[in-house]
């Protein structure tokens, strides 16, 4: 039985649909991430799961009981916020104490669980500065302490590493994803960053235009993504039309209107006599980013470095794919 | 020691000369008269404080000043929550709406409620001719005193609660409604820390501006004795001793309080936030709230009656005694008098050019000291800044009677003329009251703009004064006339330091206002007060366009 439930939820904003029944189920202790262009209904979805927003229509179900219409400080549901949402009039220790005072918790066992769980995020040594004081690293460290010192059912993330930078991201996404799996806490994880959400979940579910596009395991929705949506904003696919296809990598196919190719899975051979031109090479560290031109076709390919033959902008080149099988064929 | 250029040695000292000579002597020459006795030096005259009648005024005006403070809390708290949490039709017009009272000038607020609830007020006609007839509704003395001045101060509160609360972020909400605090939790844990410092910022302010309130107390507190209105009792009385303790007495407490504001001005920056504060609508309920809008109906009744009180009577004709509530014949004669017969146009001519006199005397000083303390880094920056913010703690009372008693002989600063009883101490006092608008708008201007914009012009290839002209100036222009016209309501209207100050010649239209009003001549009071709430609606109009263009910017 899945341990949280959505049912057909919809929701309009001044009679604009920003979730069209959208149902999803996760299991207890999982890392699922809502994953899609902003706008495209997933913090309006997850603030409908916590009871900051209510569903215009459809149901929430946490651990077989209808939660729809408890208001959101009732459930025991944590957010961990985009901008951190720590109240700027409190030292680090009062914030995480915040909900264990209004859960009426007596002082010492409110000094145990807050020790601990600073601990947990490694802060102790930070307790009674005014988090005014601290970097966006630490307020964010503070702020999933808050969080998860009221052992809550449900974790929420709303996009809680854009405001870092990119170093810092990589690192404080690591400490999420060990910390949720030694406390096996279920999880909801919103973000634009489809590598992120790749990179930390059990399972994700692609969203756009208040619309589930696809649901699944990291790997499946990379390997085999099922509409255009999905293949350009998960896998950055290159996406053809079947006349396309046929005419750049001569396949006879019949199936698919359109054809997905992953960027990695394209060789480029020189060839005077070939299809398409180079129009840029990037270099990118272990790939080159390269962009041909064929009969107006723009294709993106990613090539290793060591891939032998130099390519230089206005070269002509034909394309090949790296084995037969790598194209996913689209029907819309 | 600092270098410093010499065209900026020649703007300090310029700057320095008018500070000494408008604000330093005058309060040298106020504290000498306090301690000066036909035997010497004595502090002697300090003892009256302990008296029974300046004992009783000191009492009497803390008291009011607290009764003010409560009040307006209360009614600015409510209303700042109304708008902010609660969702209510014609939000923007209530809002508007509820700072009217602050642009008012006093003494027209004050003679609005005489027409409206006093002796012979249209409200207090109202209801005895149509309630009670035995029954006196005329206010006056302590109830008087308090109602006019929660008009005048609870939009301080007001605005600043407001303020505070558009920047309160609303995730921060989020984060404690889910940590699990209902409504009244959230309330006294988050909000109520949130907007403290401007609740105490609006609270020290308005304990200044109601002890040094003197326009309520001189007109309906004939009976009750208040420091403001013993001072100018002191002056006519010709005991300038007395009147120069209790000055220096209420200067004192004010500076004392002015530091305060300072010091949580300070204390709030601290508590800016960092990442991005995501600021949108926080209506906690779906539905119209029908007490919200109700009490936003009330008050704006409140605010409202006493000026539609002063229009209706600034219709009636000359000479009319007002025997029935209604008036009998509408006129426009009182409108037309004031600018076709030439005594009744000179009170006007005056307002309008001694407020435009302060207005440039005020920019002069107030944007040299903002750009000399923003941009240069001069020796005795400090000091300048202090005495050019101090004029603030000031009282008018004060500053007039420290006038009069400076410029009452010539001196260095007056190019050795009397200035008492001339037309340039009025914009002089003005002016030397709303320098520190100027200054700190201008500081404030100065540093929203971003240095790289200077450095980029002078990369550029722009000389000094061309970055100055053409980058700095007019970045800062819009705060530049924001400040002006801040300066310019100040001064149009202004009562109490006029009330010292002025001669048959130099009449304004606000001590027209008073005399006409003392005289019965009710429809002339009441045009001369629409003539100022006008132009001063007029004024913050344009303010607010010019507020909205240079967001664009």
């Amino acid at each position: 039985m899945p341990f949280v439930s959505i049912n057909n939820v919809s929701k309009e904003f001044e009679s604009q649909k920003v979730l069209d029944s959208v149902s999803l189920e996760i299991v207890k202790g999982e890392f699922f991430s809502l994953v899609g262009p902003s706008g495209c209904g997933k913090t309006t979805l997850l603030r409908i799961i916590s009871g900051l927003e209510t569903p215009t229509s459809g149901k929430i179900i946490l651990d077989g009981n209808d939660i729809t219409s408890i208001p959101a400080e009732k459930r025991n549901i944590g957010i961990v916020f985009q901008n951190y949402a720590l109240f700027p009039h409190m030292s680090v220790f009062n914030n995480i104490a915040y909900g264990l005072k209004i859960r009426k918790f007596d002082k010492s066992s409110i000094k145990l669980k807050v020790e601990e769980v600073l601990r947990k995020v490694k802060m102790s040594h930070k307790q009674y500065s005014p988090v005014t004081e601290l970097s966006g690293g630490e307020q964010q460290r503070v702020s999933l302490a808050r969080v998860i010192v009221n052992e809550p059912e449900l974790v929420l993330f709303d996009e809680p590493l854009s405001n870092l930078d990119y170093a810092l991201r990589l690192e404080t996404r690591k400490e999420i994803k060990v910390l949720q799996q030694n406390l096996g806490i279920t999880s909801i994880y919103v973000t634009h960053d489809q590598s992120e959400a790749l990179a930390l979940s059990d399972r994700i579910a692609v969203m756009n235009n208040g619309v589930i596009m696809q649901t699944g395991k990291p790997e499946e929705v990379y390997n085999n993504p099922v509409n255009q949506f999905t293949a350009e904003f998960i896998g950055h696919y290159n996406i053809f039309s079947a006349v396309e296809f046929q005419h750049i990598f001569g396949n006879k196919s019949n199936v698919g209107k359109y054809y997905a190719v992953l960027p990695e899975k394209i060789i480029p051979v020189l060839d005077p006599e070939g299809l398409c031109t180079v129009e840029s090479v990037q270099f990118n560290g272990f790939f080159l980013e390269v962009q041909v031109q064929c009969n107006n076709t723009r294709v993106n390919l990613l090539v290793t470095q060591n891939g032998g033959q130099k390519l230089s902008a206005g070269d002509r080149v034909h394309l090949a794919l790296r084995s037969n099988f790598d194209f996913r064929e689209l029907s819309e | 020691m600092k270098k410093i250029s010499l065209p900026n040695l020649i703007l300090l000292s310029v700057i320095l000369f008018f500070l000494a000579g408008y604000v330093g002597y005058p309060l040298y020459a106020i504290i000498s008269e306090s301690i000066k006795t036909p035997d010497g030096i004595s502090f002697s005259a300090y003892s009256k404080i302990f008296d029974g009648n300046v004992f009783v005024a000191l009492k009497n005006s803390l008291w009011l000043s607290l009764i003010t403070i409560a009040g307006s809390l209360l009614i600015g708290l409510i209303l700042s929550a109304t708008l902010f949490f609660l969702k209510i039709p014609l939000k923007s017009f209530f809002s508007t709406l509820f700072l009217i009272p602050i642009a008012t000038p006093p003494i027209v607020s004050v003679t609005a409620f005489a027409y409206l609830l006093g002796e012979y007020g249209l409200l207090t006609g109202f209801l005895k001719k149509y309630f009670a007839q035995s029954t006196n509704f005329a206010i006056d003395g302590w109830p008087a005193i308090i109602l006019i001045h929660l008009y005048s101060f609870y939009p301080y509160f007001f605005l600043f609660i407001s303020n505070s609360l558009k920047k309160l972020d609303a995730d921060i909400l989020d984060a404690s409604k889910i940590l699990g605090a209902s409504k009244l939790t959230t309330f006294a844990k988050i909000v109520i820390p949130h907007i403290s410092t401007s609740v105490i910022s609006a609270t020290i302010i308005v304990f200044m501006a109601s002890m040094a309130s003197f326009s309520a107390p001189f007109i309906f507190g004939s009976s009750e004795r208040f420091v403001t209105t013993e001072i100018y009792s002191a002056k006519v009385n010709n005991d300038y001793t007395l009147a120069a303790v209790l000055a220096v007495m209420l200067t004192t407490i004010s500076v004392f309080f002015l530091a305060g504001v300072r010091y949580f001005d300070r204390f709030e920056k601290n508590y800016a936030s960092k990442g991005v504060t995501k600021v949108y609508n926080v209506e906690m309920k779906k539905r119209m709230s029908i007490p919200g809008f109700i009490i936003s109906i009330i008050i704006s009744v409140f605010v409202l009656l006493p000026v539609l009180a002063l229009a209706y009577l600034s219709f009636l004709p000359e000479g009319s005694l007002m025997r029935d509530v209604l008036i009998e014949k509408f006129t426009f004669e009182n409108y037309i008098n004031m600018f076709t017969q030439p005594e009744l146009f000179s009170p006007f001519r005056n307002s309008i050019l001694m407020s435009l006199v302060s207005v440039l005397m005020s920019l002069f000083i107030g944007i040299s000291v903002a750009v000399l303390v923003a941009r240069e880094n001069i020796p005795g920056k400090r000091l300048v800044e202090i005495s050019s913010t101090l004029p603030y703690a000031i009282p008018a009372t004060v500053v007039a009677l420290a006038f009069i008693i400076s410029f009452n002989t010539p001196t260095i600063f007056t190019g050795f003329n009397v200035l008492v009883g001339t037309f340039w101490i009025l914009p002089l006092a003005y002016a030397v009251r709303n320098i520190p608008i100027v200054t700190q708008s201008a500081i404030a201007g100065m540093k929203l703009i971003n240095p790289d914009l200077e450095s980029a012009s002078r990369s550029l290839g722009a000389g000094r004064l061309r970055t100055m002209f053409k980058v700095t100036a007019p970045l800062l222009l819009p705060t530049i006339i924001n400040a002006s016209l801040l300066v310019f309501i100040a001064s149009v209207g202004e009562f109490v330091a006029t009330i010292f100050l002025y001669t048959y010649e130099t009449k304004t239209v606000s001590v027209e206002i008073y005399s006409h009003m003392r005289l019965y001549n009710t429809g002339t009071g009441a045009s001369y007060g629409m003539l100022l709430f006008f132009i001063v609606m007029l004024i913050v109009y344009i303010s607010r366009k010019t507020i909205d263009r240079s967001v664009r910017v």
